[in-house]
């Protein structure tokens, strides 16, 4: 027991309790009163039995004092006089005032020193925050920069893709153009093939022209023999015309002499008797004086017609002489009318001479005898130039009869002629008829020469025409022959003709096909330029996307730095706060310790003022208490503290705020209202929620998606940071 | 499925017009608005909040939004001023003192990108009360001479009787299909 309380006075001093003996060992009262002290702490109980172990504790006080102090206090107590009993009384009053004390100073410093402990516990507890926080802010960076790595893998990968597409797409282009010069070297090779095919063909062609120049040579000097042959044959026809002609003439003549000769030669077998000379030759003279009959019926028609002419003529001359008796009675009554004008003036004049009286009647008559006048001059005139005209046409008449005359007197005397020269005629036809009676001896002589001399030229001639028609059958031979020749050649001109229209025709292909190859390669080149248009959109747009992918870098470092400065303004402004915090947390304690001092203030002036001892001891087991719950009771008032400055900071809700009541009116129509009208509620409900721009767009998405009808799900973050309960 | 049948009105043509209501508290907005939707005078509590009714006038369609005016709530106006085609301003002609206040908050809204093609009407509300401004003087209190580039009428009326809300709207919606 004894040593427990020992043990806690070691702890409470610090020294032990029996090296305090010693020291209080010269004055024995006053470690007795000490002692005392403690066996009325210890036990209280005990002072009965003071009396009883006074003396016995008093013997065995110096060798064991601190064995059992109680014992011998009470031994003490017994052996001592009642006056020292009270001076002990009174010391050990003394002395528990003055332990009292040294135990108040002890306990002010155990609280002075909680105190400082608990500071440095909250001092810690803040650090341990504050680096808590810090870690979290790394791991969160941590975090960042992880996602910033696996954008940058995955844009890498993006980009690694892209390249491989761009090598793909070039190699396709690459492979489409190797493909494409061999097909040019092809197009181009068969191109040489048809230009040197058109080569050779031309040089046939030229080599061809020399035998058209041959050919048309041909057909010139074919068509030169055919003229010249139709020439001959003409001219060969007509000698032939001329031989016939002159055989029938000769023939004709022949014929007469004939007669003439057989009448001679049966005159030369027999002596022609006179009569049949004179026979013949009067039929010689009928038939002379039937030409000399033909000739005066010749003269008889061309008189009639002369007749007939000369009626024709007299007709003409009564129907002039007609139309003189006619313009005769014309001119008889031109005169009568004259006579009557006449007549009329001199009526006209007794009828001026009467009507002289009138003035204007007269000028009037005057006026218009004038105009009769002028009418009569105009009259006269007319007569005038009528009897002219009489005169002439009279004369004219006159000249026509003449004229008549004069030729009737002419064709009477043309008559005459004629008919002297019938007369001559006659004569002469008679002294020819008398000449050719003497001809016809002689020519009778001559003509049988004449016979056989034209036998001679017949057979001669016949022998001519034989000749000739074998002449004309070798022409003809000649002429089929150069015909055939020629329609050979012709069939040859015809057959390389048709060669060359082959060729031409076949030139005409390969031009096609040039042409079409040409136009193929045209095609190709315009392929080509395409395909290499697209190759330049393709690198354009390749440069394009590295650009935007720079840009992009570019940007994501600008957004590193940013958040970087982000982060450093955010962990500036959290340990503001926390300055603000501790601040507010000083300033709330001070509050605190204000309030309780001025609240335990006027209780401890009332505890003062009551019984001290019982307060003291009151006091004493409260603190004790204390000391015992002392970590719990201070972390209780440490969350208290939290709690408060939570209620601080976030300024206590007053749910009859106008803000609040607001907010609450906006957010129920927002969760009741329909999408149209939730759409235009977005921005009322971010403003009054302090929505981060983000969780603005993040909101006003998902309702457009919601009135949607496609569309994807908005990207809502993943994982702890989703906005969102995910789809199910 | 709401978004279904907004969706199908939006094909039938007729889009709604969406028309505001705004001005001081106690000016009698949510009056004029369910006079315009029901055709009577209902009691009316402050607005803390809002009200939005379907008004039909003459065929056409209005979606109308009456934003309470309480001066704390104010700021929150510019957060409805997207896809607004008309604005009701309406001023309490009885209150003198306050014309100034409110003359300041027109000018504020009128300033907004968002309302640059707003039609807007402004209603002289209370004329039935005594000692009220006229017209022309809630016209120079308002400063609404200098108004330029705006399609705006100002109308006096009293949503109580009645009186010059029809003349008002008839105006608005000729204003608002002549837009178009």
């Amino acid at each position: 027991m004894f040593k427990g309380l020992k043990n806690k006075i070691r702890e409470e001093t610090g020294s032990d309790v029996s090296k305090i003996g010693p020291l209080l060992g010269g004055a024995s009262q006053k470690s007795a009163a000490f002692k005392g002290r403690h066996s009325r702490q210890g036990s209280t109980s005990s002072i009965g039995s003071l009396s009883v172990d006074g003396i016995r504790g008093e013997t065995s006080y110096s060798p064991e004092p601190c064995e059992n102090v109680a014992d011998l206090t009470q031994e003490d107590l017994k052996g001592l006089p009642q006056k020292d009993v009270k001076l002990v009384e009174k010391r050990e009053d003394e002395w528990k005032r003055k332990l009292n004390k040294l135990e108040m100073e002890w306990k002010r410093k155990l609280d002075d020193k909680e105190k400082d402990w608990k500071k440095q516990l909250e001092t810690k507890e803040e650090e341990k925050n504050l680096k808590d926080k810090s870690i979290e802010e790394l791991q969160k960076a941590l975090l960042l920069a992880e996602e910033f790595k696996e954008k940058y893998c995955r844009f890498q990968e993006e980009k690694e893709q892209l390249e491989g597409f761009q090598t793909q797409e070039m190699a396709k282009i690459k492979h489409l153009l190797l493909a494409k010069e061999r097909e040019l070297l092809e197009k181009v090779n068969t191109i040489k093939e048809n230009s040197a095919q058109i080569a050779t063909l031309k040089s046939e062609v030229s080599r061809l022209r020399h035998f058209e120049e041959e050919i048309s040579n041909v057909q010139d000097e074919m068509e030169t023999l055919r003229h010249s042959s139709a020439q001959e044959r003409m001219t060969l026809r007509s000698e032939l015309a001329q031989s016939e002609e002159n055989v029938r003439h000769l023939k004709d003549r022949v014929a007469v002499l004939e007669r003439r000769t057989s009448a001679d030669c049966v005159a030369l077998g027999a002596p022609l008797s006179v009569d049949e000379r004179v026979q013949g030759l009067l039929g010689e003279r009928t038939l002379l004086e039937r030409r000399l009959e033909e000739a005066h019926l010749h003269l008889a028609d061309i008189k009639s017609s002369w007749s007939s002419k000369i009626t024709s003529l007299e007709t003409q001359v009564g129907r002039l002489c007609r139309q003189a008796a006619e313009e005769g009675a014309e001119r008889r009554r031109a005169e009568k009318e004259c006579e009557r004008l006449e007549e009329r003036i001199q009526q006209l004049e007794s009828e001026v001479a009467g009507a002289a009286e009138s003035a204007v009647e007269n000028n009037a008559l005057v006026q218009e005898i004038e105009h009769l006048r002028n009418e009569l001059d105009a009259a006269n005139r007319e007569k005038r130039d009528i009897s002219g005209k009489m005169k002439d046409t009279q004369t004219s008449l006159e000249n026509g009869l003449k004229r008549l005359q004069e030729e009737m007197t002419s064709e009477q005397d043309k008559m005459t002629q004629l008919q002297a020269k019938s007369e001559a005629e006659a004569k002469e036809l008679k002294e020819e008829i008398v000449e050719l009676k003497a001809l016809l001896n002689s020519e009778a002589e001559t003509s049988q020469n004449q016979i056989k001399q034209l036998e001679q030229q017949l057979a001669a001639e016949r022998l001519k025409c034989a000749e000739i028609f074998g002449a004309l059958d070798r022409e003809r031979s000649e002429r089929e022959a150069v015909v055939l020749k020629s329609s050979e050649i012709s069939h040859q001109v015809e057959s390389s003709k048709h060669h060359i229209q082959a060729q031409e025709e076949e030139m005409e292909g390969l031009k096609k096909r040039l042409e079409i190859l040409e136009g193929t390669l045209l095609a190709k080149d315009e392929e080509i330029k395409r395909i290499q248009h697209q190759i330049e959109n393709a690198t354009a747009q390749l440069k394009e996307v590295e650009q935007e992918r720079d840009k992009y870098i570019l940007t994501s470092n600008q957004e590193k730095e940013l958040r970087e400065a982000v982060s450093e303004l955010e962990s500036q402004l959290q340990e503001k706060n926390k300055n603000i915090k501790q601040l507010q947390q000083r300033l709330g304690d001070m509050k605190k310790t204000l309030q309780r001092e001025l609240n335990i203030h006027p209780g401890t002036f009332g505890g003062e003022s009551g019984s001290n001892g019982t307060t003291s001891s009151g006091s004493a087991s409260e603190d004790a208490s204390a000391a015992v719950l002392a970590p719990s009771s201070s972390h209780q008032v440490s969350q208290r503290r939290l709690q408060q400055q939570a209620g601080a900071t976030s300024s206590p809700v007053d749910y009859n705020d106008v803000n609040f009541q607001y907010l609450k009116h906006v957010l129920i129509k927002f969760l009741t209202s329909r999408e149209y009208e939730a759409k235009h509620l977005t921005r009322a409900v971010a403003t009054l929620l302090h929505f981060s721009p983000e969780e603005e767009r993040l909101l006003r998405e998902t309702v457009e998606w919601k009135m949607s009808w496609f569309g994807s799900r908005p990207h809502l973050g993943i994982g702890q940071k989703a906005k969102t309960i995910p789809p199910s | 499925m709401g978004g279904l049948l907004s969706y199908f009105r939006n094909l039938l043509g007729s889009r709604e017009m969406r028309i505001l209501i705004l001005g001081l508290d106690g000016a009698g907005k949510t009056t004029i608005l369910y006079k315009l939707q029901v055709g009577e005078v209902v009691t009316t509590i402050p607005t803390i909040g809002f009200n939005v009714e379907q008004v039909t006038y003459k065929n056409l369609k209005f979606q109308v939004w009456d934003l309470g005016g309480q001066t704390s709530i104010r700021p929150y106006w510019r957060c409805y001023y997207s896809n607004t085609d008309a604005i009701i301003y309406v001023v309490d002609s009885a209150d003198r003192d306050r014309i100034g206040i409110s003359k300041d908050e027109l000018l504020a809204m009128l300033r907004e990108e968002e309302l640059q093609g707003a039609i807007l009407v402004v209603l002289a509300n209370k004329q039935d009360m005594e000692g009220c401004l006229s017209v022309a003087e809630v016209h120079q209190a308002l400063g609404l001479e200098a108004l330029k580039n705006r399609t705006f009428q100002i109308f006096k009326t009293s949503a109580t009787k009645g009186e010059g809300l029809d003349s008002a709207m008839d105006w608005l919606s000729n204003a608002l299909q002549n837009r178009k």
